[in-house]
């Protein structure tokens, strides 16, 4: 577990996102993975697409790491999620970019996340479905709908779970997008990448590696 | 708060209020960020969602503000670090069989907003699964970053449970009040909890209480002493005068017989220099009690048996004097009218006399008090530290008895039990830290003033009650006294009345 420093939360800054040893390739396709998710969950969410994530990085002077559609496209589709898994090793680098990108994006779009998260706590509050609501039935539509076209396990992974993973993503973004939200989501991507029961699931769920 | 560079910040997200009191460090200049001591802070969870009447609010210092940030943090990455790909319905429903297991069953007399929706109908190994899941999830909301983050939140019990992912139950440990030892929280709450915490973590450094280095201290000896010659040198001049003065003058002390050798004289001006501010009930030995009562009020015409004035006046304030116990004092009682070479002194308590019967005293109070009241307590705290070096008065173990003749308002025993179950000195303390409290007539605080460094230091260890809080019961009259106390780093407790 990398050592962790408190430090002003204004910019994110690499020392934000400390990496004690390099990831092997199995940690770092895991957090591939999660990252894809992430962005999925914003794309779904707040209609987030690859000119928004270009600006980000433009905005985070990140250009260097992620210049244009194109790598971006293959960035993402480095997930060994994606159906027709890419070859396109994520290095360590860009990982923290798309973090920064990610929390960057997150902040923008606070005030939905929150009124989303908002009406989550109320619906299941009065025990009512999440669809309910129109801004979160939007939201699990398209969310489902986009895993299902692009992921290699999307038509088997059903609904239920599709949904639930939605909704612990849209939690998620809630504390991404507030202070001190890269370096969490990038221990968060550690954390997981190394505990090996996540693997483990991962793989089982997922089917492939 | 009296404090002349305090530092006030205020975090507002949308459902929690988090202030913060403190004061600016000296240190600030060296850091990046303000460095802020004496730190309280106040935590209210005011969503505007709830009624009033459960809206909770908790204060505290640093070290809890400190638990609070360390657990929310340590919760939050926990809460993140689980995969989505392990969730499973029941965790998203808040109110779940598996709470049962959590040992969340303290009282907690409110349940603001908590979703109390009907248990789902989960199949059985589903169920299993997530109490699993949320079994393993526990074991790592441990903090264990630093060890002395650790060490903070064992010693507040402030902890995080999760119920569901929706619901959290923060439990208070220390912060807890008559009124509330859980907080339920909505995830949009501990966000908010979460990003005010944060903010402040971000912004300033709350410095613990600090081991100063012993040399550092010693010039203020070196400060104590000279301060005590000049008030002895200043209080002689005003004897000797009042000495060439007509014998009628009761006020007028000493006369100063010469049995007393001029160090003697020295010392019991010495000794009377205390008196005229710290006029407080000394801690006297039983013994020499007694022999006060026979003290002429100053008003009268009785002169005083021309032995010289015990000054009766213990050399400090702060500690019982060095009473009958072990005394080789100069002083002598003042009944007595002869200067016994004295193994007793006595301290005047204010009960006895107030108008300090000794005439010496009186006198000496009068003189004194034209020098400026404050230095003159100063110094006699301080002539205890001296007694070793240069006068004769010993300084025995403070007597942590009960019943002193300080003790003339029962409030000033009641503060010092207070004290005395509170006050820890925390490793490295080896000073006195004393502090004058000015009480307001329903038995409050009004002002704390600590005196010296390390009160200033050591104030958030000390079990202080905050401003307005009830410490000790009302005062008759509506008065408004002034209780010194003295807090030793043998862990004794003193306290007295000050003079008005």
């Amino acid at each position: 577990m990398p050592s962790i420093a408190k430090s002003p939360a204004s910019t994110p800054r690499w020392e934000d996102l400390p990496l004690a040893s390099q990831p092997d390739p199995v940690q770092l396709d895991n957090i591939k993975a999660q990252l894809d998710l992430v962005l999925l969950a914003l794309e779904a969410l707040a209609g987030i697409g690859s000119e928004a994530i270009l600006q980000a990085a433009t905005e985070l002077n990140l250009e260097s790491v992620i210049a244009d559609r194109v790598s971006l496209w293959r960035l993402r589709q480095s997930s060994p999620l994606r159906k027709g898994q890419g070859r396109k090793k994520l290095d360590v680098e860009e990982a923290r970019s798309l973090v920064l990108i990610i929390c960057h994006l997150a902040k923008q779009q606070q005030e939905l996340i929150r009124r989303a998260v908002a009406l989550l706590e109320q619906l299941t509050e009065q025990n009512r479905e999440p669809h309910q609501a129109s801004l979160l039935g939007d939201y699990l539509d398209a969310f489902s709908n986009t895993y299902q076209e692009r992921m290699e396990d999307g038509e088997d992974t059903s609904p239920d779970v599709l949904t639930h993973l939605a909704l612990k993503l849209l939690i998620d973004l809630l504390f991404y997008g507030g202070p001190g939200g890269p370096r969490r989501l990038w221990l968060a991507l550690l954390d997981r990448a190394q505990d090996p029961r996540q693997q483990k699931s991962e793989v089982s769920k997922q089917g492939s590696f | 708060m009296p404090f002349s560079n305090s530092v006030l910040r205020r975090y507002t997200p949308p459902t929690c209020t988090l202030e913060i009191a403190a004061k600016d460090s000296p240190l600030s200049r060296w850091a990046s960020r303000p460095v802020l001591k004496n730190l309280r802070f106040q935590l209210s969870f005011d969503d505007p969602r709830l009624p009033q009447d459960q809206q909770v609010s908790v204060r505290g210092d640093r070290t809890q503000l400190e638990a609070l940030c360390e657990v929310v943090e340590a919760y939050v990455q926990n809460f993140l670090d689980q995969s989505p790909a392990r969730l499973d319905a029941a965790l998203l429903v808040p109110n779940t069989k598996i709470d049962s297991t959590d040992e969340l069953d303290e009282s907690s007399q409110h349940s603001p907003a908590t979703p109390l929706s009907d248990e789902p109908r989960l199949s059985p190994d589903t169920q299993d699964d997530a109490a699993n899941a949320l079994q393993e999830e526990r074991h790592r909301f441990v903090p264990l970053r630093v060890p002395s983050q650790l060490d903070a939140v064992n010693k507040t019990g402030i902890s995080l449970q999760p119920k569901g992912l929706l619901s959290h139950n923060l439990s208070l440990g220390t912060l807890a009040n008559e009124t509330s030892s859980v907080v339920h929280l909505s995830t949009l709450q501990l966000f908010d909890l979460a990003t005010a915490l944060d903010e402040y973590a971000a912004e300033a450094l709350a410095i613990p209480t600090l081991n100063r280095p012993r040399w550092i201290t010693t010039p203020t000896g070196w400060a104590r002493s000279a301060a005590v010659v000049l008030i002895a040198l200043g209080v002689t001049t005003s004897l000797v005068r009042v000495l060439e003065g007509p014998s009628t003058v009761q006020t007028s002390a000493p006369t100063t017989s010469e049995s007393a050798s001029s160090q003697d004289q020295q010392q019991v001006a010495v000794q009377i220099s205390p008196e005229p501010e710290a006029l407080t009930p000394f801690p006297s030995p039983p013994g020499t009690l007694e022999a006060l009562p026979p003290l002429p009020p100053p008003g009268s015409a009785t002169p005083l048996p021309n032995a010289i004035p015990t000054v009766p006046v213990p050399v400090n304030p702060p500690r019982p004097s060095a009473g009958g116990s072990t005394g080789r004092p100069s002083v002598t009682v003042p009944p007595e009218p002869i200067l016994q070479g004295g193994d007793r002194s006595i301290a005047i308590p204010e009960a006895a006399s107030r108008q300090s019967a000794p005439s010496v005293a009186a006198n000496s109070r009068i003189a004194a008090e034209n020098e400026g009241q404050r230095s003159l307590s100063q110094s006699a705290d301080s002539l205890p530290e001296l007694s070793p070096a240069d006068t004769d008065v010993d300084n025995p173990a403070p007597t942590a008895s009960s019943d002193t003749a300080f003790d003339t308002l029962p409030q000033v025993a009641e503060a010092r039990s207070y004290f005395q179950q509170r006050w820890q000195p925390p490793a490295g303390v080896n000073q006195v830290v004393e502090y004058s409290l000015l009480l307001n007539p329903d038995g409050s605080i009004q002002q704390i003033n600590p005196l010296g460094e390390a009160a200033g230091i050591y104030l958030d260890r000390t079990g202080m009650p905050l401003l307005g809080e009830a410490f000790v019961s009302p005062l008759p009259d509506e008065q408004s006294p002034r209780i010194r106390i003295v807090l030793r780093p043998d862990g004794s407790v003193q306290t007295f009345l000050e003079a008005r």
